[in-house]
């Protein structure tokens, strides 16, 4: 992500590229999290692999695999 | 604020967060209130627009191509469909409404107040959800083949159409 990027993109084009990655990013994540609890990984090795804590990873994904009613 | 709103456009905001519940969206976006709006058609401003082939179908498929183009202007090439806005959120109900929706429908209650109608109806709404100059709005609606401006026409005469 370079200067370059930024040169030849307007604002809004910008706006619209990072918003759409962080859709994207959210999404990957989701259904890496997912399969990976079905290979059955734990969440603790899942938050290991993403460097985030369990808890986070936990409180953010859990209602995929329990969904509360 | 909702009282003042036509029966078919209370229709079409609720209809917009049924849509976008649908999708497990985190948010009502200003794209659902433009869903709502042909599915179902219920008035002349929808009946113009799905006759001047802006169906559902054809939003949905402009929404993931808005999604992989501005993903393409840096670099990223994807064929995924646009997925449903971030859900970590989510608690409760989908009722929340993200600012494109919010900044829709205060335009919308604007151009009732510019055309001192106090009937606020569906043609006031197409021109708030057109009215968008940033975000993901004009980019879809150039997807679509058209622009604001056009949209804002259609809706000013919804039945010549």
């Amino acid at each position: 992500m370079s200067r370059t990027v930024v040169d030849h993109l307007t604002p809004n084009d910008g706006f619209r590229a990072v918003r759409a990655l962080r859709v994207l990013a959210d999404d990957l994540e989701a259904e890496h999290v997912v399969q990976a609890l079905g290979e059955g990984w734990s969440w603790a090795r899942i938050a290991e692999a993403l460097d985030v804590t369990r808890q986070a990873v936990q409180k953010k994904h859990s209602h995929r695999i329990t969904p509360t009613p | 604020m909702f009282e003042r709103f036509a029966r078919e456009t209370r229709e079409a905001v609720r209809q917009a967060a049924e849509l976008a519940e649908a999708e497990h969206a985190a948010m009502v976006e200003a794209e659902h209130l433009l869903l709502a709006l042909v599915s179902p058609a219920r008035d002349c401003v929808g009946r113009a627009l799905v006759k001047a082939g802006f169906t559902s179908e054809r939003i949905n498929a402009a929404r993931d191509r808005e999604f992989q183009s501005a993903l393409a202007a840096v670099g990223v090439a994807t064929d995924r469909p646009a997925p449903p806005p971030p859900s970590r959120l989510r608690r409760g109900r989908t009722t929340r409404f993200a600012p494109s929706a919010k900044l829709a429908l205060e335009r919308t209650l604007l151009a009732a107040t510019e055309e001192e109608e106090r009937r606020i109806s569906n043609r006031h709404l197409l021109v708030g959800i057109a009215g968008a100059d940033v975000g993901r709005t004009p980019a879809l609606l150039e997807e679509l083949g058209t622009n604001g401006s056009a949209l804002r026409r259609l809706a000013e005469t919804p039945e010549s159409e």
